[in-house]
């Protein structure tokens, strides 16, 4: 029945306009997600995913236009599905390993995206750093910090109406926002100071070292100085606590 | 507008509603520091289709300060929800409703009644970390540690 309306709205979606476009994806987005988190649905997974999948495919069509590069757009969907499907099972996961597990999910279809927007060191380093690194130390502090499997203050969630409402309503504003008719960019914002793109170097790594240490070289030094607090910072509060416990 | 710029500000803007919700919803302390990482990703994904619109390296360059402070974050929380975990044994965020003052009249903590009488989920084990080394030699006193602590729900 949901499914039909909704079939039958997406084919007319274009006289319909923009309050339909943006609003019932997301609502069918909000309703899929309350269905997942709250209480007395969270056993039964059928009408929750329904509606996700419908949000997701009614979200594609409206995005969807004829004319675009194929093999970028069919890339995007599939970095963007894998993404957003990442995302939904992190918050709806009760079990921390495997809500840590969906997030690197995310980060690797991010690193995709990046690199689809020419952006490969840091495509790369993302994942070194998250996927290498900080999902490792996660996975570490869950299994320190756990009791046996998922415990209750995982399975039951804090004013997930409200929250999600709101949700929805600020990802509306939002996309609404993002169809507005912006400025073009013009040259002069493009242009930068000490580090201008040249013909030759689009894309290429020694490009971003010579904005990173032309433009950016203080932030640099500031960067540096902050990982060193933080290393310090971390092993005093890991003395403290051993001491506090004796 | 740039129709890659749109894409990527769209997918940012869909990513960083799912960490704020999560961020509200969720109780584990992780799982809502996880939701903050998610939020950051969003965020480079931006700053990312913005550079990428600009032809300039500005949005790249952000995002790499932005993995250089997400790391340093995780390493202070993570030392930090360890501290919190054996002081309470416990990483639910509710317990910490009692940092207020005590004569601002905050609202009463919600007790799941609906969780305590629902039966118990089948326990999943999962591998945990085997202590290794020696028991240290304690002199005497054993500073008192409070175990037992009251979960809320």
């Amino acid at each position: 029945m949901l499914i039909m309306i909704a079939i039958s709205l997406a084919q007319h979606a274009a006289e319909l306009g923009l309050p339909v476009i943006i609003g019932l994806p997301i609502l069918l987005g909000v309703v899929g997600y309350l269905f997942a988190v709250v209480s007395p649905f969270r056993r039964r997974s059928a009408p929750a995913s329904i509606c996700l999948l419908a949000a997701a495919i009614c979200a594609w069509w409206f995005w969807w236009r004829p004319g675009q590069p194929p093999v970028e757009s069919v890339l995007f969907t599939i970095f963007a599905a894998m993404m957003l499907a990442g995302g939904c099972g992190m918050q709806v996961e009760a079990n921390p390993v495997y809500a840590a597990l969906w997030f690197a999910l995310v980060i690797l279809s991010t690193c995709g995206l990046f690199l689809m927007q020419g952006a490969a060191f840091v495509s790369a380093a993302t994942l070194i750093v998250y996927a290498g690194a900080i999902i490792v130390t996660f996975l570490f502090v869950i299994m320190l910090a756990s009791q046996s499997g998922s415990s209750v203050y995982d399975r039951r969630f804090r004013n997930p109406f409200l929250s999600i409402t709101m949700g929805g309503l600020l990802l509306a504003v939002l996309i609404a926002l993002f169809k507005q008719p912006m400025p073009p960019i013009s040259r002069e914002q493009a242009a930068f100071t000490l580090s201008a793109p040249q013909a030759r170097d689009m894309d290429t790594l020694a490009a971003l070292g010579r904005s990173l240490f032309a433009d950016h070289l203080w932030s640099v030094e500031l960067a540096g100085v902050l990982l060193v607090i933080a290393t310090f910072g971390s092993i005093l509060i890991a003395r403290q606590s051993r001491e506090e416990r004796g | 507008m740039n129709p890659q710029l749109e894409n990527s500000l769209l997918i940012g803007g869909v990513l960083l509603v799912f960490g704020i919700v999560g961020f509200l919803t969720r109780r584990n302390l992780i799982v809502m520091f996880l939701s903050v990482e998610l939020m950051l990703q969003a965020v480079a994904l931006n700053l990312i289709g913005f550079g990428h619109a600009h032809c300039n390296y500005h949005g790249q360059s952000f995002t790499i300060f932005i993995l250089t402070v997400a790391a340093c974050e995780a390493a202070i929380a993570l030392m930090l929800f360890l501290a919190i975990y054996h002081r309470r044994k416990t990483l639910d965020v509710s317990i910490w409703y009692e940092l207020g003052e005590v004569d601002v009249h905050l609202a009463e903590p919600q007790i799941d009644k609906e969780a305590m009488l629902s039966e118990p989920e089948p326990v999943q084990q999962f591998p945990g970390l085997t202590p290794a080394g020696l028991e240290p030699v304690l002199d005497g006193q054993i500073t008192s540690e409070r175990e037992g602590v009251v979960t809320r729900a």
